[in-house]
């Protein structure tokens, strides 16, 4: 027998497994000792506490600390963070989330009318709403569906051009969106709670083309070439980088002044054009004193000294004539003149002028039919309006000219420039000039309102201009005054019968009419400004300088009349308002433009692009590394398939395009990236 | 013949195991294939992976409801435990592509990744606990329930004390007295200590039998044989220790792991409703 072979009584009965109670080991006899827990009855107490003090340990912290704190998948980006460090705890879910300002027990309730059909994307909008358009907030990259599929076959085309449809590998698995186009909210790209390192507008490839029917793959080998990008999205500036660099400034070759990219495009932050830019940030185009003045300024004003009607007398045939009271007696004759622009467009605002100034070609009423009573008719019923005018402003000044425009619905905000200098004055001796004094009212019979007198004075009058006129000089020799009613006036005639001849006023009005100024007046405005020519019996405008400010109002005015107007095609053919429009080709647009605007920033095109980083590259920091004007040496056909074709003139861009591998060369995987993101934006502000 | 069917069987489970571990590698691939590609889409890859890790925890939490049902044919319980085992481990992969941080932020959700951490590192121990402490029980010559080691335990310390009683021989008497007083008897009548229990070893098992052995030479035969009888009480009492640290070990995994389980099932189920609530 082993030493250590013992033998145990068998052990005490009656217990079983799961039994929570069993009889103390202690004891001999198990009927007289207290029970004691098995390991089941022990667990289950312990299993029971623990429960009970988590229980009561989660109601303590739900009972005592904010639910914004105990419920929080992860910190808000940095951005949104920041704006809602102020806001109590509440109102800070609340900000995104309506269900955060109920009460948990209202999560399992109706969210109540307060809360009914609004959205998270509506909380978004709340603050976002500047940058995107709440109407498409939610349609994809917040354009119309019909524009969407316009881009989208803009794409199918571009990469059917570029042969890359069937290059790439994996991108063709990419899977359909799980998202309708028309209704994508904010939350499905914008992923928040990733912590202050969180980027909200991270996006994968694969994530932008989900919901895109054209895919690529790599942007070196299969993104669709842009053709005339960035080149032919229109400008507000006409220039033409080819004459410039290879004609104007032919530095390379005479060892003149050379054509410098920096000249007209610097640095925007130590430009004053760009308060607060980036270092890097390339201005669009330097001011007009700085890049143009040098060559251009007296170019400009003296295709500006030609000057712009605000109101000339038309040239009326006698019979014409006799229905206008007073319609001085120089602007009798063959009809003849031209109705300027400005007083057409005011002459507008009675719809039967209206009409008769449409019959009349490009303004031009020598272009009329002669001895036709019924072209006479019309003419004298401009000519009516055109002394109303006259009248209007005498009377009533700056006001008169407003109303006129409102009646045709342009805005009078951009002509007051115009009007602020323009002396009612002004108006005020044209009209006491060119019709005399006894201002009749026009209603009246106009034969009746005639003065007769008038006509003798002015032709009597030897320091007058009108001496050397047809109707003086022509003599008795000229046919076609022979027998006219104004040099041989009838006394006896009934149609010039004035009661007024005798009137004291009428006499004290003829040494002002004889006061004529042998200098032309043109040559009194040298500097600019209105004067009133009575050689033409107009009153005109000469500009001078850059950014006229009359000359800004006029063309402003002009510009919102629709394209097809002949008006308006008239007003901006005139060479003198060419002077501006030549270069300022968008000023003619609604509204019109005068400085170039900045590319950059602007949320209204898909492709954006910075020059900052691009000009840390040493060999980028040449602009003609990737802007190269075309030459004589590329053919037409580059030239027209490659170049861009500007949205304002449909010309070719005199840029060569720019090449898409030239790009790929640092945007691949491995050098700087070539994201989706990188160089296109999702939202389209309008 | 039964060596190789013995072999055989020991292939089998390797087998079993790589085809298990390698359909759960390959049930994984197939999800974070289908979650990038709900991530690719636009979709909702957080409630894919959501619903998923709930829906796995489900199936975690019926290992114990099957447990507690032994009356009903739902399988083996082997069965249900391997179950368990690769559905952790893709309970585990799920959550990686679940959380943007292994421990969320907030009060909650960092309540609710600890608890999930807590639970899978508990499962991963059980994994090897499982694998380890098995064998080392199998191993000690008496198997006790555990329940009942208090009782072996009291048996053990009254054997000794009729053993010692039994000595007549006063030299021996004399020799054993101070030793099984000092000694012996606080060994039989006492618990195991903690450390013991956190890390059992032989060290007191040896040391005990080490001095009963060196006081052999001053013993007469009966003296010896009582000697004898008592160093068999220690190993007998020590192998029952052993068997306490280990089954107490096993068994307070199984409460610690089973408790935060329930923990974090309820704990998923509010995230689940605060996320529906939250969403969009």
């Amino acid at each position: 027998m082993r030493q250590d072979k013992l033998d145990f009584p068998p052990s005490p009965g009656g217990d079983r497994p799961g039994d929570r109670w069993m009889a103390s080991p202690r004891s001999g006899d198990a009927g007289q000792s207290p029970r004691v827990l098995t390991w089941t009855g022990r667990r289950r107490r312990v299993v029971t506490v623990t429960l009970l003090v988590v229980s009561v340990v989660v109601f303590l912290v739900i009972a005592t600390v904010p639910s914004a704190t105990i419920i929080r998948p992860g910190e808000l980006a940095t951005p949104h963070a920041q704006i809602l460090a102020g806001a109590v705890t509440k109102e800070k879910c609340a900000a995104c989330h309506t269900q955060a300002s109920l009460s948990p027990v209202s999560w399992f309730l109706s969210a109540g009318d307060s809360h009914r059909d609004v959205t998270q994307d509506d909380l978004c909008l709340k603050c976002h709403h500047r940058m995107i358009p709440e109407n498409l907030a939610l349609a994809a990259h917040n354009v119309p569906l019909s524009v969407r599929v316009e881009l989208t076959e803009a794409v199918r085309l571009a990469s059917k051009n570029s042969g890359n449809m069937g290059s790439g590998s994996m991108h063709r698995f990419i899977p359909d969106a799980a998202v309708d186009q028309n209704k994508v909210s904010c939350s499905t790209c914008h992923k928040e709670h990733h912590g202050a390192d969180g980027d909200l507008r991270a996006m994968t490839n694969d994530q932008c083309q989900t919901c895109h029917s054209s895919r690529f793959g790599s942007f070196a080998k299969s993104h669709p070439d842009w053709n005339g990008w960035p080149y032919g999205r229109g400008g507000e500036i006409a220039f033409s980088h080819t004459t410039h660099s290879q004609k104007h400034f032919p530095g390379w070759k005479s060892g003149a002044r050379e054509f410098n990219c920096a000249t007209c495009h610097p640095d925007a932050a130590s430009s004053s054009h760009a308060d607060g830019a980036r270092v890097g940030e390339v201005v669009r185009v330097a001011s007009y004193k700085h890049s143009c003045q040098a060559c251009h300024e007296e170019s400009m004003n003296i295709q500006a000294g030609e000057g712009l009607d605000f109101v000339s007398l038309p040239t009326l045939s006698a019979e014409s004539a006799r229905e206008i009271p007073g319609w001085p007696t120089a602007s009798i004759g063959f009809a003849d003149g031209v109705v300027s622009p400005l007083l057409e467009l005011l002459l507008r605002a009675d719809p039967a002028v209206s009409g008769s100034l449409r019959r009349i070609p490009n303004g031009d009423i020598a272009r009329l039919p002669v001895d036709d009573p019924a072209v006479d008719k019309r003419l004298a019923r401009v000519a009516a309006e055109i002394r109303k005018l006259i009248n209007d402003v005498d009377q009533n000044g700056q006001s008169a000219i407003e109303e006129r425009l409102l009646e045709i619905g342009i805005s009078t905000s951009v002509f007051r420039p115009v009007l602020r200098s323009l002396p009612p004055q002004l108006i005020e001796s044209a009209n006491q000039n060119w019709f005399g004094d006894s201002v009749d009212s026009i209603d009246q019979p106009l034969i009746m309102a005639s003065p007769r007198g008038r006509f003798r004075l002015v032709a009597a009058d030897d320091g007058d201009l009108l001496g050397s006129s047809l109707l003086n000089s022509g003599g008795d020799a000229d046919g076609l005054l022979e027998n006219d009613l104004l040099r041989q006036p009838d006394d006896s005639s009934p149609l010039l019968e004035d009661q007024l001849l005798e009137d004291p006023l009428t006499v004290q009005a003829e040494p002002m009419r004889a006061t004529v100024n042998d200098v032309p007046a043109a040559s009194l405005v040298g500097l600019g400004g209105w004067y009133r020519d009575d050689d033409r019996l107009s009153i005109r405008y000469h500009g001078h300088g850059h950014a006229d400010p009359v000359m800004v109002g006029m063309i402003e005015t002009f510009a919102q009349l629709n394209d097809g107007d002949p008006l308006k095609q008239r007003f901006f053919q005139g060479s003198f308002v060419a002077a501006c429009v030549s270069c300022h080709s968008a000023a003619k647009s609604i509204p019109s433009r005068w400085t170039a605007q900045a590319k950059i920033g602007k949320q209204n095109e898909f492709t954006k692009f910075s020059h900052r980083p691009h000009l840390n590259v040493s060999a980028l920091g040449d602009c003609v590394f990737c802007h190269r004007t075309r030459s004589a040496k590329d053919s037409v056909n580059d030239a027209i398939t490659l170049a861009a074709v500007s949205s304002t003139n449909e010309e070719p861009s005199d840029f060569m395009p720019l090449d898409r591998q030239q790009c790929a060369d640092c945007h691949n995987a491995k050098a700087a990236g070539d994201d989706c993101t990188t160089c296109h934006r999702y939202h389209l502000a309008p | 013949m039964k060596e190789v069917s013995t072999h055989q069987k020991t292939i089998s489970l390797k087998q079993r195991r790589a085809v298990a571990l390698a359909a759960t590698v390959c049930v994984i691939v197939i999800f974070w294939y289908l979650w990038r590609r709900e991530s690719s889409r636009l979709g909702a890859p957080a409630f894919f992976t959501g619903f998923t890790l709930l829906a796995g925890l489900v199936i975690l939490a019926l290992l114990g409801a099957r447990r507690r049902l032994p009356m009903l044919p739902l399988g083996k319980v082997s069965t249900w435990t391997q179950i368990h085992l690769y559905v952790g481990f893709f309970t585990t992969a799920i959550y990686i592509m679940h959380v943007p941080a292994i421990v969320a932020g907030g009060m909650f959700e960092a309540f609710l990744s600890l608890v999930f951490l807590m639970v899978t590192a508990s499962g991963f121990y059980g994994l090897y606990a499982s694998r380890t402490l098995p064998k080392k029980l199998t191993a000690v010559e008496t198997q006790h329930r555990f329940d009942r080691l208090d009782w072996g335990r009291n048996q053990i310390a009254a054997m000794a004390e009729q053993t010692y009683s039994e000595l007549t021989e006063p030299s021996a008497r004399e020799v054993l007295q101070t030793f099984y007083q000092r000694a012996l008897s606080p060994f039989f009548i006492s618990r195991p200590s903690l450390a013991y229990v956190i890390v059992p070893s032989g060290t007191r098992r040896r040391k005990l039998l080490g001095d009963l052995k060196e006081l052999d030479r001053y013993l007469e035969s009966d003296g010896r044989r009582v000697a004898g009888k008592l160093a068999a009480l220690v190993r007998r009492r020590d192998d029952l220790d052993y068997q306490f640290a280990l089954q107490l070990r096993l068994r307070c995994w199984v409460v610690f792991h089973s408790i935060l389980s329930i923990v974090l099932l309820a704990a998923a189920l509010i995230h689940m409703l605060i996320a529906l609530r939250f969403a969009g």
